[in-house]
């Protein structure tokens, strides 16, 4: 199994119901570290499964009030922008909204990688190349803690520190996305296989799953990845 | 636990204990409401004959006198209308049932009636019921304009936006349990209201797979600055909060059910003035997992009068409230009026605050009963402070009162994030923001009044409530004046006080030495000390010639303080030292005044005993020496 710590000043792990004004779920989520561990290390032939987080730190909660814009970025609209003249005003696009955050968290991502069936190459191959990076620091983009404005900072495990002493129901809590293939799908997005990577047309829905924290450390059941190809 | 899984086993245990639900913000009579059902006025009652022709048509009224008479309240089938054409079965106002317009010419009219009769038909056939197909008959050779000269004639207050329901032959189709199923299955079939097929998909709440709710059935109301209509709790109305192409509320997948019951849930506890709070902005509920809830929302709007007795009698005979007793006091109070509460009850409190039409969710807490009053009882104990003055002052204090002292104008301003602080340090005992000390102090420095008993006692909580590692104090006794206080920021603030009251004694000036100097000693004190002392030497020479055990005592009191001031620090005083400061000047208030009471009561005793005893005559030599 591998390990990867990770921490920061903020995360927030928003709750699905609680999406437009922010609520966190208490711990990291299974996607969430995920997410994580593909900032630092990933390829198509190999996919990431989480086997448990373990917190390290108190969870503490913090109310933060932010400014926020009202809709997406489109690419279209840039485009048209940059023929036409033109742009995008924040002020005139303004929301104020509140988030409930995690404050100072720090976990231990612990996971395994699973290789696809059009791997080639030897596990050890990605495992040493994982722990490689991981020590050196290097990263596809920095990782964040389910925020892009919660940016993480990541190194290897320090033995010395232990997990806290709390064990809760926290619910149900988002697994993670399942995506399906389906010809008039709502969801455009990239799989990839043995001919490299595609696009395919798909629906995503949300998987969620009973989590608990036992003695500090949050165990993710097997059999999730059973049923969810990534 | 989520949020809303807490809300739907809330509402599940009331509808178990057979509590009745909530709707329209009115109490709901008799038994268990059936599934999208909710209390509704009904205005008007349509009588048919079983072969669907129309008998006569009956008023129904609320029994109001007052206003526009909306009907009696009935439960009827209910479902959340905004732009789109929705009917409810069997009853509904008049633009549905009858075709009447609200709005001359409104060509959406015929649209809604024929929604309705679509509706009520599809049931006839589904149920089979008799007097349903009675309805659909008469819907099926209605004509509004010929219907409404034979029937309404007489009913000059007629009004298309009321709501109109039907009689067959002595039944009441709504209340047929054919009828409610059939209401019933129309949510959470997989259809929606454009034809489309609804996302298949794993409740977040129940963890069931199927289909899922577009929109949320019943919305929340009575939070405070929110609209009145009700507001959502999983909504997505724009793009940036869509993802995966998941829209509205799908975005958080849940079942129809569930969302029905979640909301109830917490329609039901904001209705009860016991299981919600409404103050500075944030709206609060409180619920446990079994038996009552405690009167948390009350005792923090009005702290009881038990519990000030409970301070007094602690005072008299030791300077410290003891929290087990203000504990036992709660728990007492508590348990008379509820005797079903039990301690090792989960206990649950969110903060609410509105955005646009949706909720945001400040505080999430769970505890148990026990925790929730321990801290509450703690709570109160940090309020213990001696009084200063006892014609004004209170004992201990609501949180708007408390949050108050912050602010010039507590009305202008934006006190969620202060308000939400305080209810959580009662409940969960967090501690309170540092940013508070900052607030009070300026307010100290500003306000004439300096420093209030609000806010000693804030900040006195603010002080016990965090570990304040470089501020040198005795944490164990802020309660009253303790000449122990290590920290010399304390002792400045008793010598503000003391010089004050020195001036006091000798002359009545309309701009006092703390109107003048509070500000300054309070930052600065390097600065200023020097200056006051030496200015207090001409006013003590004074009272020395005047009065002169006045002058004896003023001057004891002054070095017993300056003997606790080794050096005055020389930096500015950090915002925690400014704090003490405002304490230690009010406790040195409290305790002059309470000397001042004493004298003037022992004054007052030897007068009531002299005017009892008969005065001797004077002697000649009193005069002489004169």
């Amino acid at each position: 199994m591998l390990e990867l710590k990770v921490w920061s000043d903020y995360a927030c792990f928003t709750r699905p119901e609680n999406k437009v004004e922010r609520v966190t779920y208490d711990v990291m989520t299974p996607s969430a570290a995920r997410g994580v561990l593909e900032a630092v290390f990933w390829k198509p032939e190999f996919e990431w499964q989480v086997r448990e987080i373990a917190v390290l730190k108190p969870i503490r909660r913090f109310s933060l009030l932010r400014n926020e814009v009202n809709t997406l970025a489109s690419e279209r609209t840039a485009r048209a922008w940059a023929a036409n003249g033109g742009g995008f005003l924040a002020e005139e696009d303004r929301a104020q909204r509140h988030a409930l955050v995690l404050r100072d968290v720090c976990y231990v991502i612990r996971a395994d990688i699973v290789p696809r069936a059009h791997a080639t190459d030897p596990l050890q191959k990605y495992t040493e190349m994982f722990t490689r990076r991981a020590e050196k620091g290097q990263a596809f983009h920095q990782p964040y803690l389910g925020n892009r404005e919660f940016t993480a900072f990541f190194g290897p495990p320090d033995p010395s520190e232990t997990p806290i002493d709390l064990s809760e129901d926290l619910g149900r809590m988002l697994f993670d996305l399942h995506f399906q293939e389906n010809g008039k799908g709502r969801l455009k997005y990239r799989a990839h296989g043995e001919g490299g990577a595609r696009w395919a047309t798909g629906n995503a829905t949300p998987r969620f799953f009973n989590a608990r924290l036992d003695k500090g450390v949050l165990h993710v059941p097997r059999h999730l990845y059973g049923e969810v190809d990534a | 636990m989520s949020l809303l899984h807490q809300l739907r086993e809330y509402e599940l245990r009331m509808r178990r204990e057979g509590k009745k639900p909530v709707s329209e913000g009115e109490q709901a009579g008799g038994d268990e409401m059936p599934f999208m059902y909710a209390l509704q006025p009904v205005r008007w009652r349509v009588t048919l004959r079983g072969d669907g022709t129309v008998l006569d048509v009956q008023p129904l009224s609320s029994g109001k006198t007052k206003g526009k008479d909306l009907g009696k309240p009935t439960p009827a089938p209910n479902l959340v209308r905004t732009v789109g054409i929705k009917p409810r079965l069997l009853t509904d106002n008049a633009e549905y049932v009858l075709g009447f317009a609200k709005k001359e010419g409104d060509p959406k009219v015929g649209q809604r009636h024929d929604a309705f009769k679509a509706l009520v038909q599809a049931c006839a056939e589904a149920t089979g019921e008799p007097s349903v197909q009675a309805v659909a008959r008469f819907l099926g050779g209605h004509d509004p304009a010929s219907f409404k000269e034979k029937y309404l004639a007489a009913f000059s207050d007629f009004t298309p936006d009321t709501n109109v329901t039907f009689s067959v032959e002595g039944v009441e189709p709504l209340t047929l349990p054919a009828v409610q199923r059939f209401w019933a299955a129309q949510f959470g079939q997989g259809d929606n209201e454009n034809g489309a097929t609804a996302l298949i998909a794993e409740c977040l709440i129940t963890g069931e797979v199927g289909p899922v709710m577009e929109r949320e059935p019943v919305k929340i109301k009575g939070i405070l600055g929110g609209q009145t209509s009700g507001m959502n709790f999983i909504s997505a109305n724009a793009q940036a909060f869509e993802s995966y192409g998941l829209q509205a509320s799908q975005i958080a997948p849940v079942k129809f059910e569930a969302a029905e019951q979640y909301a109830n849930g917490l329609n039901r506890l904001l209705a009860d003035p016991n299981t919600s709070l409404k103050v500075g902005g944030v709206t609060y509920a409180f619920w446990t997992g079994e038996g009552a809830v405690p009167l948390v929302s009350r005792t923090l709007q009005e702290p009881p009068a038990e519990l000030t007795h409970r301070f007094a009698i602690q005072k008299k005979r030791e300077k410290k409230a003891r929290p087990e007793e203000v504990r036992q006091t709660l728990w007492g109070i508590f348990q008379g009026e509820q005797p079903t509460l039990k301690p090792g009850a989960a206990f649950h409190a969110v903060g609410l605050t509105p955005s646009g039409s949706r909720i945001a969710v400040r505080t999430h807490l769970t505890s148990t009963v026990q925790e929730a009053v321990d801290n509450l009882s703690d709570y109160f104990t940090a309020q213990s402070l001696v009084i200063a003055n006892p014609k004004y002052d209170r004992e201990s204090y609501d949180i708007r009162t408390l949050v108050s002292g912050m602010y010039r104008d507590i009305n202008k301003e934006h006190t969620a994030p202060d308000v939400d602080a305080l209810v959580q340090f009662a409940l969960s005992g967090r501690p309170l923001p540092e940013s508070f000390l900052a607030r009070l102090a300026a307010r100290n420095r500003a306000d004439e009044y300096r420093v209030t008993r609000p806010r000693a006692v804030l900040t006195k909580m603010v002080l016990l409530s965090r570990d304040r590692k470089e501020l040198d104090m005795d944490k164990d006794s802020l309660d009253a004046l303790n000449p122990g206080q290590p920290e010399p920021a304390y002792h400045l603030g008793r010598l503000l006080a003391v010089l004050d009251d020195i001036q006091g004694s000798v002359m009545r000036a309309n701009t006092t030495l703390v109107d003048r100097f509070y500000g300054s000693m309070s930052i600065t004190p390097y600065a200023v000390v020097g200056r006051l002392i030496h200015g207090s030497q001409a006013h003590l020479q004074k009272l020395r010639k005047e009065n002169e055990p006045a002058y004896r005592a003023k001057q004891r009191e002054l070095e017993d303080v300056m003997s606790r001031l080794a050096d005055i620090p020389a930096k500015p005083l950090t915002t925690a030292q400014q704090s003490l400061f405002a304490l230690g000047y009010y406790h040195q208030r409290a305790e002059i005044n309470a000397g001042i009471r004493e004298r003037a009561e022992a004054k007052k005793a030897r007068a009531e005993a002299e005017k009892n005893v008969p005065q001797p005559e004077p002697l000649l030599t009193e005069g002489a020496v004169q």
